[in-house]
């Protein structure tokens, strides 16, 4: 044992250490006789500069490796047990560590099975494929052994060698089932763990092993929880129907082991064709853990049914009440865990009753957990919209609270999502936010609020109500947010006609402001209003700027790193192309995921494009040599799914369109941990193969398991012709298997394909979303046109009748005619858009009405154009 | 789903300041000391913001179950889909036989002072990644084994005297 007095000094020894000091003191090795406790020192020192992170050249490790040698003489236990360590150790660092080979042999045949089972581990690190062979001996009579410390170091050992000389541990096959019956735990735990790895790659041998092993009394909690994973193993790759396996997992679930129990339990959940009974069990058992005093088991349970809760919510429910008194836990992430379960199970009757308990505790939370849980009530909001009240009374009360800007920040952004997708919600929604910003401390959110009421109030049943509020601003803020509320002010004026008068007064009283901005956008603002210049008015106020806001910023960064401002910055070259948008809820999950993969080839178009640059599409393409004569690069579609998320191969598409060439961008992933793919390229029959020519397909060289690349197929079309088509797609690709104990793929392999979605071109590939400042005027100015009328077959609301033509025409809603005034039963859509190869401006209107059954939606649709061949195609995508 | 064998993907201790005392990485996650210290760091602040008090966390990838002394903090970091319960296991094995090593004084300079154990007892526990032995006992034992100093004929002696005891016993 090892007992110090409190003595400052020997702490800074350690602390102090320095590498050079410490070699030199490797002198102590070489002297006769051997001192084993200055030498045992020494070796401390290196180990403990090693684990804290010094590192040794080769010519230093080398060295110290050899001196350390010297020790073998050495009979005292402690020294060599610390000799062994180090040269562990140091035999990676080192060269020529194998001259200790015979030094080792020598102690393999000491009677002390301490001096075997070190002896045995230092062998497994130094030898080679060459070396093997000819020790070979000693690791199959230490397997053997009775002696659990050397039968273990021997089997641990082996398992490492697996990935080092596969071919001769595979050898070993026989005295690793004799090891399987050892007495001690641990020993057939290892002997389990290495029969199954040397058996993994034929499936036949492995079912049959795992059936014998689970039949049989296997005691051991380390066994019985590597089992499961092997019955598992064997259930999802063979799809097998014998009840043996799951039978095996359900009776672990009895284990009094909690290991062994939460392994089965975490297994059923995750299995695809566990019973609901099995489930049920499997619940049973992390209910229990829930209520457990150890934060692990807690956390283990809560953990598992939150994942259950994604794809099965019925069985989470009867958790309910234990995991409503996790929501306090002391451990975050336990209660995080245990709230997002909640909300993730809640059912229209209780997330009343959840929300106002979590508002229970919200005062012993912290703000990064409260970020959580909005962002949890988030999600709620869409798919309980009716709840929407609640909701915002809940988000409201966390505005209002004390609180850091960035917690307020996603508060308010929450409530923005909210009333984005629920207009219901607007009303109740504005007068909260009123209320909030009379005393509110942070600029920014005043800002943003301000901007939301000017530009929502105007539209609500009784805009009169929210002026006042604003117009205090005005009195009592600071002058970024009194030039906020006068924006705000001139909006009423420009969109609620009964207020302009009075907007008139309250903008006149802004004249004399001591604030050069606010007193200049008063005086503008008044003018244009007194002028009913509504045009003017509406571009300055309402039009949104003509190209995507991250653009915008991408282009200016530049503009100013270049710092050459000779000229003008203009707003023309700003691209217009909006790369792909994944919702913002569901991105902070994903991130999490695709981190983990990491493999992502520098060349590949990563789908996660993280550094978000607009021109990143058009600059990686233009690296590809066979695109490089196809020109500007006009546009890029959306993500397209090409097959669900959960298959082996996940697929998706991003249409590029070039002046006269369509390059189809497939991404790929390899969901296949025991496969990887070579040479992936995807075939495409066109349904009109008269309008397309193939120009040249780029295949992925290797795709390895949970990679994102990117194949490519090239097609030629005439600018005259568009090829609006179907294109039926199959993934081709040479398939080899990865021999998991070495991480190498076979050589042979075999040619495989596997079906994918259709893939659609339509006339919106070729149109470019445009905002026009003025729609109505460019509108009449265009050629009259005969309108076309269809149904929308099945269509209930307007909503959904205005984001199916916005989606089928991949135009931009203009004049904000994409908001439905509520409870209306009818409704005009402005979009605007631009032809890709002509540049023609496109104007359509589309006039929808519920009929009367109330089940469809009747559409007139007015398309104008200067290009008329454009027009008819549009109309005929309906 | 990663292996349960390889249970462990690394160890530290790290001081009430958050700076490494001693590691362990047994996976290629992290390539260079700087990646793992940095790693330390994050995993450090994280579980400092709750003082301690929770006993498991989860951060990047990664999950986290550790226990705090009153000058250090003993980390064992497992992948995100391991078993935890597994992993805490693993943890009070170590945990358990250096307090049995250091008569219950699990601090920074029991840690340092004993730097022997404490390696020894790690090197016990977990041969890369994978659990070795879980048996508090078995494991002091195998660290600790302490028999006269650095002379056969001492054990011969010892030994002898035994045998010469049974036999005594015997008659």
């Amino acid at each position: 044992m090892v007992v110090k007095k409190d003595d400052d000094e020997s702490e800074l020894v350690f602390e102090n250490l320095e590498k050079g000091q410490v070699i030199q003191e490797k002198r102590a090795f070489n002297e006769t006789p051997v001192h084993p406790r200055k030498c045992s020192l020494v070796i401390s020192q290196f180990l403990y500069l090693l684990s804290r992170g010094d590192t040794f050249t080769t010519t230093e490790a080398t060295e110290i490796f050899f001196a350390a040698t010297k020790l073998f003489q050495s009979k005292d236990i402690p020294l060599r047990r610390l000799m062994w360590l180090l040269l562990k150790e140091f035999s990676l660092l080192s060269q020529d560590a194998i001259i200790v080979i015979s030094s080792l042999t020598k102690d393999m045949t000491n009677p002390m099975s301490l001096y075997r089972a070190n002896a045995i581990r230092i062998l497994c690190k130094i030898t080679d494929s060459f070396i093997l062979p000819q020790i070979d001996r000693y690791f199959k009579q230490s397997i053997v052994e009775k002696d659990p410390h050397v039968a273990s170091s021997a089997l641990v050992s082996s398992i490492h060698l697996l990935k080092v000389s596969p071919e001769i541990v595979k050898r070993w096959v026989n005295e690793v089932q004799e090891a399987v019956n050892n007495k001690s735990n641990m020993v057939q735990y290892h002997a389990i763990a290495l029969l199954h790895r040397i058996k993994q790659h034929d499936r036949l041998a492995v079912t049959k092993a795992v059936s014998t092993l689970i039949k049989g009394s296997i005691r051991s909690p380390y066994s019985q929880a590597y089992l499961i994973r092997c019955a598992v193993e064997v259930i999802e790759e063979t799809n097998t129907e014998d009840p043996v396996f799951y039978d095996y997992i359900n009776s672990c679930l009895r284990s009094k082991n909690e290991m062994v129990a939460y392994e089965a339990a975490r297994s059923i959940c995750a299995l695809k064709n566990s019973s609901k009974k099995e489930i049920t069990s499997a619940v049973s058992v992390l209910q229990n853990f829930l209520g457990s005093s150890k934060s692990t088991l807690k956390f283990a349970a809560v953990r598992t049914l939150n994942k259950l809760a994604q794809t099965n919510p019925a069985a989470v429910i009867p958790c309910n009440v234990d995991m409503e008194s996790l929501i306090t836990d002391s451990n975050r992430s336990i209660a995080t865990l245990a709230i997002t379960t909640l909300l993730k199970i809640g059912n229209e009757s209780n997330v009343e009753r959840l929300i106002k308990q979590i508002a229970n505790f919200l005062d012993d939370i912290n703000d990064e957990f409260k970020i959580v849980v909005v962002e949890a009530v988030t999600l709620l909001s869409q798919k309980f919209p009716k709840k929407y009240k609640h909701l915002i009374l809940f988000l409201n009360k966390i505005l209002r609270d004390e609180g850091t800007l960035q917690l307020k920040q996603s508060t308010l952004d929450a409530i923005l999502t909210v009333v984005n997708n629920i207009p219901e919600s607007k009303e109740i929604a504005l007068t909260e936010l009123c209320d909030f910003i009379e005393d509110c401390e942070f600029p920014d959110l005043s800002v943003q609020i301000l901007h939301l009421l000017g530009q929502e109030g105007p539209l609500t049943s009784q805009p009169s109500q929210y002026i006042r509020y604003i117009y205090n601003r005005v009195l009592l803020d600071s002058g970024i947010i009194r030039a906020a509320a006068v924006n705000s002010i001139a909006k009423f004026g420009l969109l609620y006609e009964p207020m302009k008068e009075k907007v008139i007064i309250l903008l006149g009283r802004c004249l004399l402001d001591e604030d050069d901005e606010v007193r200049d956008r008063a005086t503008l603002y008044l003018q244009l209003l007194k002028q009913n210049n509504t045009r003017e008015l509406t571009r300055l106020l309402v039009d949104d700027v003509p190209v995507p806001l991250v653009n915008l910023q991408k282009s200016l960064e530049h503009y100013i790193n270049d710092g050459d401002f000779g000229q003008a910055f203009d707003l023309g070259s700003v691209s217009t192309v909006i790369e792909s948008m994944p919702s913002p809820i569901l991105e902070g999950k994903s991130s999490k995921q695709t981190s983990q993969s990491g493999g992502v080839t520098p060349k590949s178009l990563s789908t996660e494009s993280n550094d978000g640059a607009p021109e990143s599409y058009s600059t990686k393409l233009a690296q590809i040599p066979e695109f490089s004569t196809f020109g500007k690069l006009l546009k890029s579609s959306e993500i397209v799914e090409l097959t669900e998320n959960e298959t082996e191969y996940v697929v998706n598409c991003v249409k590029h369109i070039f002046k006269e060439h369509i390059v189809f961008q497939f991404n790929c992933t390899n969901t296949l941990n025991y496969q990887r793919l070579e040479n992936v390229s995807v075939k495409m029959i066109p349904s009109n193969p008269k309008s397309v020519k193939y120009e040249c397909s780029i295949p992925i060289e290797i795709l390895n398991f949970d990679e994102i690349q990117s194949c490519f197929v090239a097609i030629r079309y005439h600018p005259d012709n568009l090829p609006l088509c179907n294109f039926k797609n199959t993934l081709k690709f040479r398939t080899k298997e990865i021999d998991p104990s070495t991480g190498e793929p076979d050589d042979q392999g075999y040619d495989d394909q596997y079906s994918i979605e259709e893939l659609e071109v339509s006339v919106k590939d070729f149109i470019q979303r445009t905002f026009v400042t003025n729609w109505k005027e460019e509108f009449a100015k265009l050629p009259e046109q005969e309108p076309a009328t269809f149904a929308l077959v099945s269509v209930k609301n307007l909503n959904d009748a205005v984001k199916q033509m916005i989606s089928t025409l991949g135009m931009a809603p203009a004049e904000k005619s994409e908001t439905v005034v509520p409870k209306s039963n009818k409704h005009q859509l402005f979009l605007s858009g631009k032809s890709l190869s002509t540049g023609a401006l496109i104007l359509a209107r589309a006039r929808m009405i519920l009929d009367q059954s109330g089940l469809n939606t009747d559409v007139e649709l007015t398309v104008k154009s200067d290009d008329q061949n454009l027009i008819d195609l549009i109309l005929s995508s309906f | 789903m990663s292996s349960f064998l390889y249970t462990v993907n690394s160890f530290f201790i790290l001081d009430n300041k958050g700076e490494r005392v001693i590691a362990k990485y047994y996976s290629n996650d992290f390539e260079n000391v700087t990646k793992q210290k940095a790693f330390e760091q994050k995993v450090f602040d994280k579980t400092s913001k709750v003082h301690f008090g929770g006993e498991i966390t989860l951060l990047d990838n990664y999950i986290i179950v550790y226990k705090a002394f009153s000058n250090i903090v003993i980390y064992m970091i497992g992948d995100s889909d391991q078993n935890e319960v597994a992993l805490l296991y693993v943890l009070n094995s170590f945990i358990d036989t250096l307090q049995n090593l250091f008569e219950n004084q699990i601090n920074k300079r029991t840690i340092l002072d004993g730097i022997n154990y404490t390696l020894l007892t790690l090197d016990e526990i977990i041969d890369g990644g994978i659990v070795l032995e879980s048996d508090t006992s078995v494991i002091v034992d195998r660290v600790g084994i302490k028999l006269p100093d650095n002379d056969e004929d001492e054990l011969g002696k010892v030994i002898s005297s035994a045998k010469e005891q049974f036999i005594n016993f015997l008659k």
